[in-house]
């Protein structure tokens, strides 16, 4: 029992249970509406539904099992009176939320990276109607903004790890 | 409590170079409902152009070319360049801090999702300074009618590739929203603690995930049928043209709750805070919005029972079954305010409008998920009145309410009440009138989409009593302008709780500061504003006892 249990995925966490259960939706209403219609299209979209949803979720649960989320954790952290001594034992400090952020690098600081990115997007995607003047014009802030970004991405990295280094090898391990 | 108090560090008004380098969830969700705002502006007025083309019979206005274009542009800004960008302008601000999080899971992108959102919206209204105008396919783009045969107009090239831009920037604004509510809620905050308007955009976002990929792919084909010698689409050539209205429903259906499920948050947060009560089934709520989303993937080809090539009965029976859980959640609004201590300030008419005109449109869908009724009324103006009755009900209701409830937190402003009435009054009265004549002209067999109309007595009054109505809307909107001006005009100074509120968004400052808390109260419940709004009434009520503190 136990183990069809943990099968059918009702040990894992909510946000698992939302995607399973929208994967089991699509596939089943994909089964359905392929006897009831014979229609391809609408099969294949929604058991192309079912299928995305249940890599999100294995992938929610590969994750949880990585990090040493086993059952008797999940259980433990489904228990709602821990779930409140862990809230107490944050409350002073509020999880976190009052240790500056910027600091450890977890809120990135202002940038026109996204903004060069996103024109240089626009403008390469102009090309099939204006030729390949917009797509060369693009180029040019698509690189310089993804060049940015990659570049305040390992700065902040670098931050948090000299920070907490067990953030690093995490990260890494993953 | 610290929580509740009101501190100045109210963020300073920053310059152009700070809105454009952003990576701040308050201020890219302020560019967000901004850019909205000024689109919807811009299609309403499209709107007005309509109606004052049909107010009489005969072309005033435009020829048939250019009414195409209206109604087209009409369309896609309301649905894509509106809804959808209002919808997540909203969930940028609220939803960090409705579950306690300092920013988004991931800022940058964030940042790069409303960039592409804009320049996509850019693009598609570059169409006006194309030769040939803008796109003229209506917003559904139905082929071989979109096909370069039939649409000569670079304005349709630039359409598909800002549609295709504005797309991508939803799917990756949707996997934002969602790692931000999987990853970074406050402790204390499991799922079933998370406010109802973040669980309505956590699911309007995996709609989003699921479904325009498939309008984006859709798009992409029908741009390398115009530009490339692609054949997708083209009958004569092979290609299938049911295909795109498969793929453009997929994403379509999904789409209205896309834009109507956060309204849909909206209306659950509101209704409780005026009605003095808990929302009255929490978790049937959630359960609700967790089945329109999933039956809203079964549904799409009701859109295209005149095909004849879809199934009938699977597809009307999906229809009906998607109206129960809706029906819960009305149900669910109307015991929230059953016996409750309702006060009717500005936010709460529009969440009580909200349920007047989205009940209409909802009793409404269901006849046309009837495929013999369909039949009769399918592209006529019934279905122009039944739709704007969900769009208009399900968004631009819910989205005034959210801006008169959600002001204060936005801006440590609130808005004018007596312009807020005025504003509501206006909009409800100008929306029956423009609307409801709409129904009997669809039943009468007024086909939509054309320029002109026969020189029927019946027909011109009813058209020009819609048209009144369209105009009255427009009238009504300056109200709500006048009133974000004048509260503008004034220094912050509203509380964190000006409404005695429940979820988190309101445990800090008004505006909140760039952090969003300094600390957040113990999460109890679904309501952890209350909770400690009680717990601090408590405390008083026991210091006054112990003679502490003087009684009142």
């Amino acid at each position: 029992m136990r183990r069809l249990r943990g099968l059918l995925g009702f040990d894992e966490p909510q946000e698992t249970k939302f995607f399973l259960v929208i994967a089991g939706w699509g596939i089943f209403v994909a089964i359905v509406y392929w006897f009831v219609a014979y229609e391809p299209a609408g099969t294949v979209l929604l058991g192309g539904l079912g299928l995305a949803s249940a890599v999100v979720a294995a992938r929610l649960v590969i994750a949880a099992r990585a990090s040493g989320v086993h059952q008797e954790a999940a259980e433990r952290r489904a228990s709602q009176e821990v779930q409140d001594a862990e809230a107490d034992l944050s409350s002073a400090g509020t999880g976190g939320v009052d240790t500056p952020f910027a600091a450890m690098g977890r809120i990135p600081d202002p940038s026109l990276a996204p903004l060069a990115v996103g024109l240089g997007v626009a403008l390469i995607a102009l090309g099939p109607v204006f030729g390949i003047a917009p797509v060369a014009l693009g180029v040019v802030p698509f690189v310089w903004g993804a060049v940015l970004w990659l570049g305040a991405a390992r700065d902040e990295f670098d931050a948090t790890v000299e920070l907490d280094p067990s953030a690093g090898t995490d990260t890494i391990r993953r | 409590m610290a929580v509740l108090e009101r501190t100045a560090d109210a963020i300073p008004q920053p310059g152009l170079l700070v809105w454009l380098t952003s990576v701040d969830h308050k201020r890219i969700g302020k560019l967000y409902l901004t850019s909205a705002f000024v689109f919807f502006l811009f299609g309403g007025m499209l709107a007005q152009s309509i109606r004052l083309e049909l107010a009489v019979p005969g072309l005033q206005l435009t020829d048939a070319e250019g009414y195409a274009q209206l109604f087209t542009m009409h369309g896609t800004i309301m649905m894509l360049l509106f809804a959808t960008p209002a919808a997540a302008g909203l969930a940028n601000y609220f939803l960090p801090l409705q579950i306690g999080a300092a920013d988004m899971a991931f800022p940058r992108l964030n940042a790069l999702s409303f960039w592409l959102f804009l320049l996509g919206a850019l693009v598609v209204l570059s169409g006006y300074a194309a030769v040939g105008g803008p796109a003229d396919i209506g917003w559904t783009g139905y082929v071989p009618n979109a096909e370069k045969t039939y649409s000569t107009t670079a304005g349709t090239d630039l359409w598909l590739i800002g549609m295709a831009l504005m797309g991508f920037a939803s799917i990756l604004g949707s996997v934002n929203f969602i790692t931000t509510v999987l990853t970074s809620r406050a402790p204390g905050m499991s799922m079933f603690r998370v406010p109802i308007f973040t669980w309505n955009v956590l699911v309007m976002s995996v709609l989003i995930l699921f479904s325009f990929p498939v309008l984006t792919g859709a798009l992409i084909m029908l741009l390398a049928d115009r530009r490339f010698g692609a054949t997708f689409f083209m009958p004569a050539e092979g290609g299938d043209p049911i295909l795109w209205q498969h793929l453009f429903w997929f994403f379509g259906h999904p789409e209205v709750y896309v834009v109507i499920l956060p309204f849909f948050g909206v209306i659950s947060e509101i209704i409780p805070v005026f009605s003095r009560k808990p929302l009255f089934g929490y978790r049937f709520v959630i359960f609700a919005t967790i089945l329109i989303g999933a039956y809203s993937f079964s549904v799409w080809a009701h859109h295209m029972f005149v095909t004849g090539v879809v199934s009938l009965p699977f597809f009307s029976i999906a229809t009906f079954i998607i109206a129960v859980p809706t029906g819960i959640k009305f149900f669910n609004w109307v015991a929230t305010m059953w016996r409750g201590r309702l006060s009717f300030e500005t936010p709460m008419l529009w969440a009580v409008g909200f349920l007047f005109i989205f009940l209409f449109g909802g009793i409404t869908g269901v006849i046309l998920g009837s495929p013999p009724i369909d039949f009769a009324f399918h592209d006529t103006y019934y279905v122009v009145a039944h739709l704007h009755n969900v769009l208009i009900g399900g968004t631009v209701f819910a989205f005034f309410g959210a801006m008169y409830f959600w002001f204060p937190k936005l801006t440590g402003r609130r808005l004018s009440e007596r312009l807020g009435r005025i504003h509501f009054g206006a909009w409800l009265a100008g929306f029956v009138l423009t609307f409801l004549p709409q129904y009997q002209l669809g039943a009468d067999g007024m086909p939509r989409r054309y320029a002109d109309y026969p020189n029927d007595p019946t027909w011109v009054v009813l058209n020009q009593l819609s048209t009144a109505g369209a105009l009255l809307l427009a009238v009504g909107t300056l109200p709500f302008i006048a009133a974000v001006v004048l509260a503008l005009r004034h220094p912050p100074d509203q509380p964190a709780d000006p409404w005695e509120a429940n979820s988190l968004e309101w445990a800090t400052t008004s505006p909140p500061p760039e952090h969003n808390f300094r600390t957040i109260p113990p999460i109890r419940s679904e309501r952890p504003v209350f909770d400690a709004r009680m717990a601090a009434a408590a405390a008083r009520a026991a210091a006054v006892d112990d003679g502490e503190i003087p009684g009142p």
